[in-house]
């Protein structure tokens, strides 16, 4: 075939081809797009002179678990085949893409991108796996009922029935002594009840964390965790018993509470590091957090070990409060959840 | 090595675990239960462990007074997975005998645990050998121990 003819193809098919075609520099700004990617794409906000930046199109990837993350973004790498973004449109809507990014010309750093739309089947899948999540969670929330509907009759059914018994006794017991031993022990028992039911509310939710804040009720916690699980929290707490709004204040337990758990779960370490300051600084006001393990990782595009549900609800705890959270890790290396919160 | 000590190394030997665990008998009638010795352990982990009554393996035991005996866990289904028994977790237990020991009043005073890193298939003639041995041995120790600090 001659050139000139696949010269003349290409460029017809770049003009009409119902596929979004752009060419894209290394810093990310866009060289060509073709007719049909400048009709698809939002473009209201540029200033017509400049160079469009990909990135005020792009909304980020998914990442699985219907996550939409922009970390590990294409624009770095060579190649990165069939995988799904978001992009504006120019209907005002946030519409998901299969795309191919494939750099074509590395002296000039130039990269094609094209874009389809998702397929109909694709949609089917995510809202598959939205049906999914939503049975999980019901799931979870039964085991849940379930652990505490246990709590209460094998400890403080039983107990309580015991100390019943033990004192029905008392009527028959004539010697003096012998009816002050029975009722000590029975003292125990209802003392250690007392302690077991307090420990299941505390457990359900700590009472501290409404009455005195959140420092104190995450070093209670800490101190449940080393008795639990054998693991010490180092904790880099400064926040001089300050008091938050209460929605912060139970989306960063929930999260330091989730992470620590993982730490216990799948780390394997004898301490882990958590780290909250609050920052006001020019760029805002914000909580900050970091928890750390030197344990054994994982690799974060592998399939849970669990449900995948804790990290699911992290993230979202910390949307509903506008923060965000980042989970890095490396099979060896240790895992790292970090993000902050705008107060 | 302390007289106890000794005792739970020669179960250790004498019957092939990799740990052999006592809970402090000195308190079997706390709010919580600690872990005094752990013969074999790969780490001191299981010092910081405290469960309240109930929980845990010592809760299991204690509740039913009779031994649970695992020959693999991954087998097993277990009530909140084996994250509710951090020693089979801290010591990467895959099978075990988690023993009650009685005082002469029908009390549990300890639970003594038996594990292996490999799962191994108990027969009850092996069972009921350790079971022998472990009472003979390790209980009256523990009534000699708790006597004599009764005195004091």
């Amino acid at each position: 075939m001659k050139e000139a003819n696949l010269i003349g193809l290409l460029e017809a098919m770049f003009h009409q081809s119902k596929e979004m075609i752009l060419f894209v520099n290394g810093d990310g700004e866009i060289v060509y797009m073709n007719a049909h990617a400048s009709r698809t794409l939002d473009d209201t906000d540029y200033d017509k002179s400049q160079f469009q930046h990909i990135c005020s199109h792009c909304q980020g990837m998914y990442v699985g678990e219907g996550r939409i993350e922009c970390n590990n973004c294409y624009l770095h790498m060579e190649e990165k085949v069939t995988f799904q973004v978001y992009m504006r449109t120019r209907d005002g809507s946030v519409e998901p893409f299969i795309a191919n990014f494939q750099r074509i010309d590395p002296e000039e750093g130039i990269s094609v991108f094209t874009l389809n739309p998702l397929s109909e089947q694709l949609k089917t899948q995510e809202m598959e796996h939205q049906k999914r999540l939503t049975q999980r969670i019901i799931q979870a929330q039964e085991d849940e009922r379930k652990r505490i509907s246990r709590d209460l009759h094998d400890g403080v059914t039983q107990e309580l029935l015991n100390v019943l018994l033990e004192m029905r006794l008392f009527k028959y017991i004539e010697d003096h002594d012998a009816l002050t031993e029975k009722m000590q022990k029975s003292e125990e028992s209802l003392s250690r009840l007392l302690d077991y039911v307090r420990n299941i509310s505390v457990e359900l939710r700590p009472a501290s964390l409404d009455d005195l804040g959140l420092e104190a009720a995450l070093k209670t916690h800490f101190k449940w965790v080393e008795r639990q699980y054998g693991m010490t929290v180092e904790c880099h707490l400064d926040m001089h018993n300050k008091r938050f709004n209460p929605e912060v204040e139970t989306v960063v337990y929930r999260i330091i509470q989730e992470a620590i758990f993982n730490a216990a779960k799948y780390a394997d370490v004898e301490t882990v590091e958590v780290d909250l300051h609050e920052i006001e600084d020019i760029s805002g006001h914000s909580l900050n957090f970091e928890i750390r393990d030197g344990g054994l990782g994982f690799d974060l595009n592998s399939h849970p070990l669990g449900t995948g549900l804790g990290l699911f609800g992290m993230n979202e705890r910390v949307s509903s409060v506008n923060g965000n959270v980042t989970i890095d890790s490396a099979p060896g290396n240790g895992t790292t959840v970090s993000g902050s919160i705008p107060l | 090595m302390d007289k106890m000590e000794k005792i739970l190394s020669d179960v250790r030997e004498k019957f092939n675990f990799d740990t052999v665990a006592l809970t402090d008998v000195e308190c079997s009638r706390c709010h919580s239960i600690k872990w005094k010795y752990n013969i074999g352990s790969t780490n001191d982990r299981w010092r910081k462990i405290e469960l309240r009554s109930g929980k845990g393996l010592p809760g299991i035991v204690m509740k039913t007074g009779k031994s649970l005996v695992v020959d693999a866990i991954e087998r097993i289904e277990m009530d909140g997975g084996v994250f509710q028994y951090p020693m089979i977790k801290i010591e990467r237990l895959e099978s075990f005998i988690a023993m009650p020991l009685w005082n002469d009043t029908e009390e549990v005073i300890g639970i003594v645990l038996l594990g292996n890193r490999q799962s191994r298939h108990f027969l009850q003639k092996e069972y009921e050998e350790i079971k022998e041995y472990v009472e003979r041995h390790l209980r009256q120790q523990i009534l000699k121990e708790l006597i004599a600090n009764e005195g004091s």
